[in-house]
């Protein structure tokens, strides 16, 4: 890869006056062989209490009775004995030295995950979320902690998951890892879920394709219209240049994305119709792996696209599981695990296992205690790593013991102050796409708050 | 009626006047029209007329248009406020008898009064409403109680011209809503197995519904403070407590074809009755969840964050995506006076607070609504569905609204909200936060890096760009008209065969119609030239002009003139 003129700039800023006349090369993201990031965003808020149980006999009853209120919903419905400890899915731990006489199961409609996690391309990331700087629930009732704004609004913590700001924000994370690694294609940053900040870099710009496998091209792209080629080109046009000479910024924008709509829909649209990948991640039923479907797709093209970079943003809705969560969280795990697996296993045939790393990501964890029959808001959650470099079968972190009065309680339901912050969690995926260390400082502003040591997930 | 209740709101404004002992001879407090806008009859220019339709309805025909310009913006207004509704519910109950209640039934009755209802104004705020206190049908247990959701949609369409604060109070109650946001079965704490009150609706009424989550002043600024904390979350969740389907168990309800249509009663056991306080009050009024609620309800309407936050929303679907603070200001007054004086000197409005009629007649009186802007910063990129309505009402085929019957057919109209479609349809948003936020940022935009926010951007992704293009072009390309009678959505632009041989004047009308003249010469011109290139032969000379009616009509729904309001 050659060294951009930004991304040169961005490192001379850093370098210069700073320290030494340090080899460039040193500081510029490695981008050698393939990589791709998935990030999987589950809308709503993710009862990731209800994904990493606690299992040993103690600890699983006190899991159990402070949801006993949801677990009696259980009985009799189509999930009837899901959250039995005897159904459970115990976690074999290769760091199980770590956690003492604490042991932790998933649930059983979450077996997918359970065989990559006994395969070792599985981790579990507890206690994630946004953090300004390392804080404690005692910093938190001293009002001495400096907070994320607006905690447990939906549409604030999905923006400030994706791009550290409440809704507004331009630029995510994802956008400008992709930036630093400087891959001038329109391929490398897709959203297979609509428009997400994540993916918005300064100058990385996304591109969003359906779940549905087809490309859909606009009238009169794909053929001749109106019985005359002079027509249909001026029609094509048309759809690319209507606002070349105006100066509205709304009508500029709009055409715009009009423009790279039919550009894209074009390049893509007979690469992928060859494509065989996708088809075998697909499930019957299960609208995720349909979204995966299109990123294998994606992955397959990627050196007829010159590419050896890419971030993905895929995601679901429905974690807001304010009640019937007897109901609701059986199926929605069931399809996140099926999906996820269906995808690693066919990476896996196709060589690539070890290519891509597919991460979690949710507005929010929710509270320990319940309502009559769900959970409410809360703010850190666990997350899930899945990927052959992944240093899997292991929880990469402290697991807060399962009551309202530990040390990372916030406020009085039992929801989580995080562990393990934002900036953390995505420098160690960064890291691993290639970042350098002052790369990884200009994507996550306060890393440096943190332990850099705290979190060896690959 | 129309002349009586205009008579009584100016009257009981001269009493309101006359108790305070006012010395003017008019009741100078009400907020009015400033005198610069004409809209007397006879004054408004075609692209007077077809910005305000666009603003204000789902879009006009020629007919419609030049009726404007007789009767004048005013005289519109006041007639619209007091046409009368065609209920949901009525309709929905007599199809019910046979057949099933999909959120296709439902939208096909949007359809039916978005593209032939004279109550346009009411069908506009309506649609509005319905994406600021969203109810989806895609919600697993509405899609099973579509029958409820015709209550919600009566909710919002009869207090659409009516009030908001009325309409808060009655969705509140409503069981679609309370399924949506899961406080329909919401019990008391029960100390036994230590679960607490579901917060979700105590959160998104303030956050979405009423004040929203920043302080505000009068002008719809935030001013850096947070206007609710967790703790008044909790607080109020607990008021929301004791709700369920009426006349039934509370832990396992019947739902029947009697208390479907009702609103959710309060049981008295299940209401939290210990005092529950949140934003500086406490409610402590016993075990009813319905006073409680009322108390509550009135404490949250009362906040003066309500009437910027909620004017600034409509102002954005309506009018601007990025109105000025002052525009805000004069709507939040009209909506706090519940009334708004027209520069004919009609008051619309009831007088009491959060009067709709009188908020959207201020919104559509303004300045900032009327002078075409020379600013390129005014205006907004027009929801596809919008875009798709305007172009099927501009060449309706004459249909009308109606009290029972059959449920008429909108097919092409099916699954609009597919990502490869427009990604948008009525009534079945995503979740609560509607398709697209009032405070999104289009990011790496042009608006964005103008300071702009772009609500409506949000939903423009790569194959919603392309599905609007093939959207818009199977309804123009659509089936003709004797084929397909009892759909609400076809169109019919044979209008237009008789301009078609001469291109100039075929692009100047179409011009004319959908955009009010708007076209830059630039795209009028190209339009042109690309039309004149569909030959007229001799053999099928009919076929011929129709292809030219079809490429200016596509050409134009496509060009940022149409898609972006100004």
């Amino acid at each position: 890869m050659n060294l951009s003129r930004r991304s040169f700039l961005r490192n001379s800023a850093l370098t210069f006056g700073a320290t030494s006349l340090a080899p460039m090369a040193a500081l510029a993201a490695d981008t050698s062989g393939y990589k791709a990031l998935v990030c999987v965003f589950l809308y709503g808020g993710c009862d990731s209490q209800d994904i990493l149980i606690n299992y040993d006999q103690p600890s699983y009853n006190q899991w159990a009775e402070a949801r006993l209120p949801i677990l009696q919903r259980y009985a009799g419905g189509a999930s009837e004995g899901a959250r039995a400890r005897s159904n459970l899915l115990p976690l074999d731990l290769v760091n199980s030295r770590d956690f003492g006489s604490q042991r932790f199961a998933l649930p059983p409609e979450m077996s997918g995950i359970k065989s990559l996690f006994d395969a070792g391309q599985a981790a579990i990331v507890p206690n994630v979320g946004p953090l300004i700087e390392p804080t404690t629930r005692r910093q938190v009732e001293d009002d001495t902690a400096i907070l994320p704004s607006r905690l447990q609004s939906h549409n604030d913590q999905q923006s400030t998951w994706q791009a550290f700001s409440v809704e507004g924000a331009g630029q995510g994370w994802g956008g400008l890892i992709l930036d630093a690694v400087e891959q001038s294609s329109p391929y490398t940053a897709i959203s297979v879920t609509g428009q997400s900040v994540f993916l918005s870099g300064a100058d990385t710009r996304q591109l969003q394709l359906s779940s549905s496998g087809k490309i859909e091209r606009a009238f009169g792209t794909d053929r001749r219209v109106y019985r005359s080629d002079d027509v249909t080109d001026r029609l094509r046009a048309y759809y690319r240049q209507s606002a070349d000479h105006l100066r509205n910024p709304m009508m500029r924008d709009l055409v715009g994305a009009q423009a790279k709509a039919i550009d894209d829909t074009e390049t893509l649209a007979s690469l992928l119709e060859q494509q065989q990948l996708g088809a075998r991640v697909r499930i019957d039923g299960n609208r995720l792996s349909n979204q995966f479907a299109t990123v294998a797709d994606m992955i397959s093209v990627r050196s007829a696209l010159g590419l050896n970079r890419q971030i993905f943003f895929v995601g679901m809705g429905g974690f807001d599981t304010h009640n019937d969560q007897a109901f609701r969280m059986p199926a929605l795990l069931g399809s996140l695990s099926d999906a996820i697996a269906s995808f690693q296993s066919v990476m896996n045939d196709a060589g690539l296992g070890n290519n891509v790393t597919t991460f979690t990501a949710s507005d929010f964890g929710r509270t320990f205690t319940s309502n009559a029959s769900g959970t409410d808001h809360g703010w850190g959650g666990h997350q899930i790593v899945v990927g052959g470099a992944v240093r899997g079968g292991r929880v990469l972190g402290a697991v807060p013991e399962p009551t309202v009065d530990h040390d990372q309680a916030y406020r009085n339901r039992g929801s989580l102050i995080p562990t393990i912050s934002i900036d953390q969690y995505g420098s160690e995926l960064g890291r691993w796409f290639g970042l350098s260390g002052s790369e990884l400082d200009a994507v996550f502003p306060n890393r440096n708050r943190f332990d850099p040591l705290a979190l060896p997930l690959f | 009626m129309r002349t009586i209740r205009t008579a009584l709101s100016s009257l009981s404004c001269c009493l309101l006047v006359a108790c305070f002992g006012g010395q003017e001879s008019e009741d100078s407090g009400t907020p009015r029209a400033p005198d610069a806008v004409g809209n007397e009859p006879n004054t408004l220019s075609d692209r007077d007329a077809v910005r305000f339709l666009q603003q204000a309805s789902f879009g006009g025909s020629p007919n419609d248009i030049s009726s404007l310009k007789t009767q004048g913006t005013d005289a519109w207004i006041t007639e619209q406020v007091d046409l009368p509704i065609y209920p949901y519910q009525e309709r929905v109950e007599e199809h019910a008898q046979t057949n099933w209640v999909s959120e296709g039934t439902l939208q096909a009755l949007f359809w039916e009064r978005a593209v032939h209802g004279d109550d346009q104004l009411r069908q506009r705020m309506a649609y509005a409403l319905s994406q600021i206190v969203v109810a989806s049908m895609r919600d697993p247990q509405l899609r099973n109680n579509g029958r409820t959701f015709s209550t919600y949609l009566d909710v919002i369409q009869n207090n659409a011209l009516g009030n908001y604060c009325a309409l808060i109070r009655e969705v509140s109650l409503n069981p679609a809503m309370g399924l949506f946001l899961t406080h329909l079965g919401n019990p008391k704490a029960d100390p036994v197995t230590g679960f607490v009150p579901d917060e979700n609706y105590a959160r998104e009424v303030m956050q979405l519904f009423t004040i929203g989550i920043e302080e505000l002043d009068g002008q719809g600024r935030p001013q850096g403070r947070e206007a609710y904390t967790g703790a008044d979350v909790q607080g109020l969740a607990a008021v929301f407590t004791g709700l369920s389907w009426a006349d039934t168990d509370f832990f396992s309800p019947r739902v029947t074809d009697f208390n479907r249509y009702l609103p959710m009663e309060s049981f008295l056991a299940q209401h939290e009755d210990e005092p529950k306080t949140f934003l500086d009050t406490t409610v402590n009024l016993g075990n009813d969840a319905i006073i409680s609620i009322e108390a509550a309800l009135d404490h949250l309407l009362a906040h003066p964050n309500v009437a910027p936050f909620i004017s600034k929303q409509l102002i954005q679907k309506l009018v601007t995506s990025n109105p000025s603070p002052a525009y805000v200001g004069r709507v939040a007054a009209a909506f706090e006076a519940g009334q708004f004086r027209l520069s004919n000197g009609t008051t619309i409005g009831s007088g009491q607070r959060c009067d709709l009629a009188a908020t959207a007649a201020a919104i559509l009186s303004d300045n900032e609504a009327r002078s075409l802007p020379t600013d390129e910063t005014a205006g907004k990129i027009r929801n596809p569905l919008l875009r798709l309505a305007n172009l099927i009402r501009a060449f309706r085929v004459e249909q009308n609204v109606t009290r029972s019957g059959p449920i008429p057919s909108a097919r092409l109209l099916d699954n609009l909200e597919d990502s490869d479609n427009l990604n948008i349809n009525a009534f079945v948003s995503p979740s609560v936060f509607n398709f697209f936020r009032p405070g999104y940022v289009g990011p790496g935009t042009e608006s964005a890096e103008a300071g702009l926010v772009t609500p409506e951007y949000q939903i423009a992704t790569t194959p919603a760009m392309v599905g609007y293009i093939n959207v818009m072009e199977d309804i123009i390309d659509g089936p003709p008209l004797s084929s397909d009678r009892e759909n609400v959505a076809v169109m019919n632009a044979s209008s237009l065969l008789v301009l078609s041989d001469n291109e100039v004047d075929l692009v100047a009308e179409i011009d004319r119609i959908l955009t009010g003249g708007l076209m830059t010469d630039e795209n009028r011109q190209y339009i042109e030239e690309t039309v004149a290139l569909v030959e007229l032969r001799g053999d099928d000379i009919d076929s011929d002009r129709r292809r030219r009616i079809e490429l200016a009509l596509l050409m134009t729904v496509v060009s940022p003139e149409y898609m972006v309001q100004r």
